[in-house]
């Protein structure tokens, strides 16, 4: 009995919700006139930087684990 | 129909359907959540405007008044329990079920279900808003004070133009005064009289008021983390639009434009809108003292030019979506204090460029040294594979004993590459930071 997902099943979708979450932010972003969607963009905007800086992070593990043998 | 879960194209399928379908459900909550309500962004039951009532009346109006307040005052508890809440906990508890049947039954597609509800359900929570109050409640809130203090100058028969004075008139660094005088074209009282913190003034004759649009000022300082009074003018012209659009998310589009003394803004879809259209209709308010809105910005000019600051006037545009407000700097400081603060900026603008070019040309320095050993280390690594077939590891961490590279101390590309890193992660935040603060 074990977690059925390896760590780049986890990169891999991390890297998918940290695009859509990006995105979603960016289009509910004041500049755009969506000001009357009651939500908290900057947490928003904060959660989706956040996720996008996790999958970086399983990159970096990537890089590292190609260059070091 | 047979599908290969493990096959990453369609393992990535999978997650942006998965993904899509709870940003819908999210946003499609949040859509219908706002027109439940839809008095959060259309301000009803506007307050008629009497000419003019007896004091009686007044005083009766105003009880009225204060039992409808304490009546909205209840108002929001009733939506308080928000489905979204609801939907959320669900989506916690279904992701938390996904992921532990996923465990017990070694299913790949069910971990992934499970991952995308467990944290839809968390970020549903965490978004939520917790600050937002109608719209109504608001302007029901503001307007009444509004018509105290219009039905008070107009009873005292002021017709001067307000004149919002600098914050060196007052003891406290937050505080901010309105002077109506009792005729058009009056001086500006000493700083002695104010100091006083009386509210009818003899010398010139006049009333000395709190803005409404202090707190909104004192907001916007809050903030921005900055204090208005040791800010100059662009500073407003560069930051105010943000605060307004997206910070504080008061309108959809803020300007801020100068020309000589006669400061212009120009909002556009202000949340405010019904309560200036309200206060646009007291005389004396309207076109003197300006709405909260108009008059929080005359504040945050006072403070930043350290000059009295008169509405000129206040338009808005054929659809009522934009207001245009003249704001006019008066002449109020003498010309030696004037020359003392403009030496003391000038000195202080000297000494910031200064330390902000070298702490630039040390930021780019970095950069471009790391950069340069960067590129010199991809090109030893495209040279040694396509010329010599070495393999990425070998090239890294192989040794360079004899050759030029390893300066007599043993040095490999792999020391190379992390110096170039460490120069470019130090120089380049830095750069981007001051030019980011910049703008």
């Amino acid at each position: 009995m074990q977690f059925p997902l390896s760590f780049w099943d986890i990169s891999l979708w991390l890297a998918v919700t940290a695009i859509i979450l990006l995105t979603t932010s960016e289009l509910l972003s004041p500049y755009y006139g969506k000001t009357n969607i009651l939500i908290e963009k900057r947490r928003l905007t904060a959660v989706a930087l956040t996720v996008g800086l996790l999958f970086m992070f399983t990159v970096f593990i990537r890089v590292y684990q190609i260059i070091v043998p | 129909m047979y599908i290969d879960v493990s096959d990453p194209l369609t393992q990535v399928f999978i997650l942006i359907t998965l993904d899509m379908a709870l940003v819908i459900i999210v946003i499609a909550i949040a859509t219908l959540r706002t027109k439940k309500q839809p008095s959060i962004v259309e301000a009803k039951n506007y307050l008629p405007i009497e000419s003019y009532i007896s004091a009686e009346a007044l005083v009766e109006k105003n009880k009225q008044q204060e039992s409808e307040k304490e009546a909205l005052r209840h108002e929001p508890w009733k939506h308080k329990r928000n489905p979204s809440e609801t939907v959320a906990y669900t989506l916690l508890l279904l992701g938390t079920i996904a992921l532990v049947i996923s465990i017990l039954y070694s299913s790949s597609i069910l971990a992934f279900i499970g991952l995308g509800l467990t944290l839809w359900g968390a970020l549903l929570l965490f978004i939520k808003p917790t600050k937002y109050v109608k719209a109504s409640l608001l302007d029901s809130t503001v307007i009444s004070s509004l018509r105290t203090v219009d039905q008070m100058i107009k009873d005292l028969d002021y017709e001067g133009k307000a004149i919002y004075l600098p914050p060196r008139y007052f003891k406290q660094l937050k505080g901010g005064k309105v002077f109506v005088p009792s005729k058009e074209n009056s001086s500006i009282p000493p700083a002695e009289e104010i100091a006083e913190e009386e509210i009818f003034l003899k010398n010139p004759k006049g009333i000395c008021l709190t803005p409404p649009g202090l707190g909104l000022a004192n907001l916007y300082e809050k903030e921005l983390r900055k204090d208005f009074a040791k800010v100059d003018l662009n500073y407003l012209q560069n930051n105010l639009p943000k605060l307004f659009i997206e910070d504080l998310e008061i309108a959809e589009n803020f300007e801020l434009t100068t020309e000589d003394n006669v400061i212009q803004a120009k909002i556009t879809g202000s949340i405010y809108k019904s309560l200036c259209e309200e206060a646009r209709k007291l005389s004396r308010i309207g076109q003197s003292i300006g709405c909260p809105l108009c008059s929080s910005i005359a504040i945050a000019l006072t403070r930043a030019t350290g000059s009295a600051v008169i509405i000129e006037k206040i338009e808005e545009s054929k659809d009522g979506k934009t207001i245009e407000a003249n704001f006019r700097l008066l002449e109020a400081i003498e010309p030696q204090a004037q020359a003392e603060l403009l030496l003391e900026e000038m000195d202080r603008l000297v000494s910031m460029r200064v330390h902000a070019a070298l702490s630039n040309f040390a930021s780019l320095l970095l950069t471009g040294f790391g950069s340069i050993i960067l590129a010199w280390v991809g090109w030893l690594t495209w040279y040694d594979i396509t010329m010599w077939d070495k393999d990425i590891a070998l090239i890294f961490f192989g040794s360079r004993t004899g050759e030029a590279i390893s300066l007599g101390i043993g040095m490999k590309v792999i020391y190379y590459f992390l110096i170039g890193l460490a120069l470019i992660l130090s120089g380049l935040p830095t750069f981007l930071r001051r030019k980011r603060s910049k703008v």
